[in-house]
This record gives C-alpha cells, structure tokens and sequence, in this order.
C-alpha cells in the first residue's frame, strides 16, 4: 500500500511537472515570435532548473541554474535588490524574480535593455495573471486552461505584422 | 466671402486629386493582395473621397449654382425634395453621412488588424454612435440653425476619436515592438494618420464654433482641417501602401 501511494505521488508529480513544461513553452513562444527573447530558463528558489528552453545548448542546465540562483543571491546579499542582467560576449542575461521563482531570459546585447525586461515581465506577468501561486499548487492538470494563452500568442506582434503583410505590405 | 469658397473649392479640387491616386493605389493593391482587409482599406477611403466630393459640391452650388436659396439664408426654405437634398449638400450633412461610414470601417479594419477579436460592449457602442450621427447628419437639420451645425461636427469628431484614438495607440506599441526599419515606418505612419485624422473634424468643429460666436466662417481652422486631411493621407500612403515586404 505504502509503494502504491510512493507510485501515484510520482506519477502526480511527474505529469505535472511535464503540463508545467508545455505551459511555460507556450509562453516563451509569445516573446519568442517578437524576437526579443532567446534562451528562457525558469529556477526555482534553490536553484533547480524548472524549465528550459535553448537553442544551442552548450553547458549543464542545473549547473546554470544553480549559479544563476546563487549569483542572484550574492547579489541580494550586497545590494537588497538582486541582480537585474549581466553581459557575456554578445548575449545579454536578464533576470526577474517573483513569488521565490527566478526567470531567466538571454537576448542579444543590441536590443534595449527596456524592451528585454517588459518581454520577460509580461511572461512573467502572463505566468502568474493565468496561473496564481494557488492554482498551480493545486492543479489538477487540465491543459484546457491553456487555450486562453494560445490565443494570446495569436495576438501578439508578430501576428499584426503578418496581417499587415497579407492584406497591405 | 465668396473669394474664401472659391479658395475652399480649389483647396478641395487637390484633395481630391490625392484622395483618387491613393484609392488607385489601394485598388492596384487589393488586386495583387485580393484580401478582404485590403477591401476594407479602399471602402474606407472610397467613403472618404465620397464625404469630400460632398463637400466640393456644396462650393460648387454656393458659387454656381445660381439658386438663390442656397446663398441667401434669408430666404425660406421651399420645402421640396429638391431643397432637401440641396440645404443638406450644402451644410455637410451628407459629408458626414460618408464620413461616418468609413469611421465605423476603420473601426472593422482595427479590430481585425490588431486585435483577436470584437468586444460586444465596444461593438454595440460604436454602432449605436454610429447611426445615432447617421440619423443626426440627415434628420435633425434646421437650416441657418450654427448650433445643430455644430452638435453635428461634434458627433462627428467624437466618433472619429473613439476609433482613431485606440487605433494610434496600437499602432505606437507596435512600433515601439517592432524591429525591422520598415515595419517600424509603417507603424509610425499609421501612428501620426490617426492624429491627422482626429484633427480633422476637431478644426472643422473650431471653425464651425467660431461660426456659431459670430465669425464669417473659412477661418484658419478650416484650411487647417484640410491640411491634416492632406497629412492623413499622406501617412497613410507610407502606412499601409509604400511599405514593400521582404517575406
């Protein structure tokens, strides 16, 4: 008895864990189709990488995570505040930390710094406007509530420009 | 006085002129594109040429006509299907007819270039302004009566704002978004064509204050209103007509 709950835990945990995976995938599509963003990478408190996406993987995902989280740490130690990007070569990494999750996006250091954080706030924004902290805790994995983001994605600017394309440019 | 409605017309004789090149454009455009949108794009300036061509008419009768109660307001109306027609020419209600057409078009055209769908509050309300100004452009006429004239202008500049107004800030944020210089252009375009083109009943709704605390009427504001229609056009000939997709 005690190995069948064991077993119903983990298969509980694990489909969520993938619906999580789907869900968040669907929100790096929105900024993913205006450009802006490349990398996504979603970190829980302790470090452990939650979610990614990239395109050329080139290191251990968790080993980021865990220096992302404790980089972000160490900076919450100095300036209370955490710390809002950071430079590697051409890539610019942009961090924003909300209800003890870390979200991570990298994008090219040309485009603005402003325009980079509203495309990880609105993930984020998105993340927790359709998802509150207690649905996700308590959720039982229905991925019809996910339609609704699907339509945002329909609306995004990429979208607009299409339609402009099609009917006028 | 009839100097200024002859400069009016003239005025009027070169937006025209535009006004027909661009809805050539757009038609050349829609045969290549065949999309409904683009459709959309050419009923609204067709209605728009139409509420300018209404507009030239009224000077046209003024100056040569030579029917008498159409330049002397003193006289009385003659009650008859022509005078009808004629009386409403002449004070632009059959311009705002038109007007108000292609405003609820470009309400159609916005909604589905930048959102994913109507919002039956905003759906109802626009309709129902929008034949509240029809029923108002062609009923509720009181000839010599500035002040119905300019509740008219009202209506009509209102409605042009709560279309365009939201039609500007959608396309600002997709400027602001958008990357390529191209695109960027096109949105800005379109931007500055909704500004133009709610300054255009708002000038005409000086003028026709103006009017209405005792001015001879052709005053600054009413050249200005059709500079801006000018400028609108313009913007709106590298919004939607100039840009070239690399797709």
């Amino acid at each position: 008895m005690e190995n069948f709950f064991f077993y119903f835990n983990f298969v509980t945990i694990n489909l969520r864990h993938f619906q999580n995976i789907i869900f968040i995938h669907q929100l790096f599509l929105v900024n993913f189709v205006v450009k802006v963003l490349q990398d996504l990478y979603i970190i829980s408190e302790g470090g452990i990488v939650l979610y990614h996406r990239i395109f050329n993987e080139k290191f251990d995902v968790q080993l980021f995570g865990g220096l992302m989280s404790a980089l972000n740490s160490f900076a919450e130690e100095l300036t209370n505040e955490g710390l809002s990007n950071f430079e590697l070569q051409d890539k610019r990494y942009t961090l924003i930390r909300k209800n003890d999750i870390l979200f991570v996006a990298s994008s090219s250091n040309k485009i603005k710094t402003k325009k980079v954080i509203e495309e990880l706030q609105s993930i984020v924004n998105h993340f927790f406007e359709l998802y509150p902290k207690e649905i996700l805790e308590t959720w039982e994995g229905d991925v019809a509530i996910f339609l609704d983001f699907e339509k945002d994605i329909e609306n995004s600017l990429e979208g607009t420009i299409k339609k402009f394309q099609k009917a006028f440019w | 006085m009839s100097d200024l409605i002859f400069i009016g017309m003239l005025f009027e004789s070169i937006i025209i002129i535009l006004a027909v090149i661009i809805l050539v454009l757009i038609l050349t455009k829609y045969f290549q594109k065949k999309h409904q949108f683009t459709l959309y794009l050419f009923l609204i300036f067709l209605f728009y040429l139409i509420a300018i061509i209404f507009s030239w008419l009224s000077k046209i009768l003024v100056l040569y006509s030579g029917v008498d109660y159409i330049y002397n307001t003193t006289l009385a109306d003659p009650g008859t299907l022509q005078s009808w027609f004629v009386l409403r020419i002449t004070d632009f209600r059959f311009s705002f007819f038109f007007l108000t057409i292609a405003i609820y078009i470009s309400y159609v055209l916005k909604v589905n270039v930048f959102e994913k769908g109507y919002n039956r509050v905003h759906k109802m309300i626009v309709i129902v302004y929008g034949i509240i100004t029809l029923v108002f452009s062609l009923l509720i006429y009181v000839r010599g009566n500035t002040l119905i004239d300019a509740f008219a202008f009202l209506l009509i500049f209102l409605y042009m704002a709560m279309i365009y107004v939201p039609f500007l800030t959608s396309s600002y944020k997709s400027f602001k978004l958008a990357e390529e210089k191209a695109f960027k252009n096109a949105f800005i375009s379109l931007a500055l064509m909704s500004i133009f083109y709610i300054l255009v009943p708002f000038n005409f709704l000086i003028d026709r204050l103006l009017i209405l605390f005792g001015g001879p009427g052709f005053s600054l504001f009413y050249f200005l209103a059709w500079i801006f229609v000018l400028l609108g056009m313009i913007a709106s000939y590298f919004g939607y007509i100039r840009p070239k997709s690399s797709e």
